[in-house]
């Protein structure tokens, strides 16, 4: 029968956590206090109230469903490409010899020179803003599936040869849960530099999204209003990394505290 | 019957194995004891089909199992699940294979809730209830203790005698051999062949 009791500790983290998060809001009120101007650094309060009338009367909703729309087409993207090249890397000696350097290559190229190509390349259209994206981010999946292909348990290889175990029942009950660690760990850091990626992406060709309200307000000089959007899109990101990501994780990654 | 006609092994220039033949017939038990390092596990990779790059050839059926020097289990699914999904076994079949191991009830326990002794337990109710023609059997009793292995040979003698199976047992233990085996083989030399042995009286 399983327990339902909180555990102590998870509950001490989070109390510690809130109380951080509060001297964080708490050292910004001070100093917008300390400087009282408002055009510069405008209090929690203000960016708050800002925030609700953009919310229920401004584009704030809209624009944050079109970014968050972005960040899951080029998540979804990244993880499927750089999974796939990553277990290929990870189980084939030879193709990972030929595509290191690939690998080493995109690893270092700067997001913003990617941005600018695909733009360059494809257009400002929404094709070239995901790509860009997804580029930006392949890599890194690859890497961390590449490591986790190799630390493959052989013997669970070979036990599944010996009984002839269906390609998808090998896939789904024998491979996934070997890469579910690293599988998370890339989601998380994936959605991570993503999201920030996206709000480049949006800042230098789109016509819409959190990164081009951020460009407008600060074509305007309108501080209150770059912190209220861009706030706001770290709510949703922190939501979806608390709500999904880290209990999925926890979920994956069960059986070892069994 | 299982054939197996190997006339020559070896890692890059290191020739492991020689001229090695063996026949096992169905409801046969055979034993193959070498000290460690003599390519008594290459052999048994031969055998079971798992390595494929060596001089010669190995006629086997279609149905193979495995019981490995490791449970080799799934530890984030649970006992049933570890036969269910890797042999197949319908969910009866199931309770079936673990009754005869003596894990009924247990079903639903990850590996890691299992002792040592009731994980190689699962593995050998694994391995049957593939319903194999042929077993091969990597010291299966490796790492366990004398009791725990008297026990896990008469379960597996149990086992076997339900079943017209061909079996290989790969050990370095002359009782497990002459327990399990109705024939008995020493891999020596290098490269390794093999001589049939006589065992000491009282071990057969």
């Amino acid at each position: 029968m399983s327990s339902r009791k909180a555990d102590p500790r998870v509950a001490g983290s989070i109390r510690t956590r809130l109380v951080s998060l509060g001297l964080l809001i708490m050292v910004w009120s001070v100093c917008a206090a300390v400087l009282a101007d408002p055009e510069t650094l405008p209090s929690p309060l203000e960016i708050g109230r800002l925030t609700l009338k953009e919310l229920f009367s401004g584009p704030l909703l809209y624009n944050l469903g079109i970014t968050l729309g972005r960040v899951v087409a080029a998540f979804v993207l990244a993880m499927a490409i750089g999974t796939a090249f990553g277990l290929l890397m990870g189980r084939r000696k030879s193709v990972d010899t030929w595509f290191d350097p690939w690998l080493l290559f995109f690893l270092n190229l700067p997001a913003l020179v990617t941005i600018v190509l695909c733009y360059l390349w494809i257009g400002l259209t929404e094709v070239a803003a995901i790509t860009a994206v997804a580029i930006n981010k392949i890599p890194m999946v690859t890497v961390l599936i590449r490591e986790g292909a190799r630390t493959f348990d052989p013997a669970l290889d070979d036990m599944s040869r010996i009984f002839r175990v269906p390609r998808l029942t090998r896939l789904r009950h024998i491979i996934v849960p070997q890469l579910a660690p690293f599988f998370a760990a890339s989601a998380r850091t994936g959605t991570a530099l993503i999201w920030k990626i996206v709000l480049v992406v949006e800042f230098l060709g789109r016509s819409n999204g959190v990164g081009f309200q951020i460009h407008l307000y600060f074509q305007l000089f309108d501080v209150a209003m770059v912190l209220t959007y861009a706030l706001s899109f770290i709510a949703v990101m922190l939501t979806i990394e608390f709500a999904v990501l880290q209990p999925w994780e926890r979920r994956a990654s069960r059986w070892r505290h069994a | 019957m299982i054939g197996i006609d190997i006339k020559g092994k070896s890692y890059g220039d290191q020739p492991v194995l020689g001229n090695v033949r063996l026949e096992i017939a169905s409801g046969e038990c055979v034993a193959v004891l070498g000290p460690s390092g003599i390519g008594k596990t290459t052999l048994l990779r031969i055998a079971a089909g798992l390595d494929t790059d060596f001089d010669g050839h190995v006629t086997r059926p279609e149905r193979i199992s495995m019981v490995f020097q490791e449970p080799t289990l799934l530890p984030w699914r649970s006992a049933g699940d570890n036969i269910s999904l890797i042999t197949g076994a319908s969910d009866a079949a199931v309770e079936e294979a673990l009754l005869r191991v003596g894990l009924d009830g247990k079903a639903d326990r990850l590996p890691d809730q299992l002792s040592l002794g009731q994980r190689r337990r699962l593995s050998l109710a694994r391995a049957f209830a593939a319903k194999p023609q042929f077993l091969v059997m990597d010291e299966p009793f490796a790492s366990l203790d004398k009791g725990l292995a008297n026990d896990m040979i008469a379960l597996t003698l149990e086992l076997l005698a339900d079943a017209s199976i061909a079996t290989l047992l790969v050990t370095h233990s002359e009782h497990e051999a002459s327990r399990l085996a109705g024939s008995v083989y020493l891999l020596h030399g290098q490269p390794a062949n093999l001589a049939q042995t006589r065992l000491p009286s009282g071990l057969s």
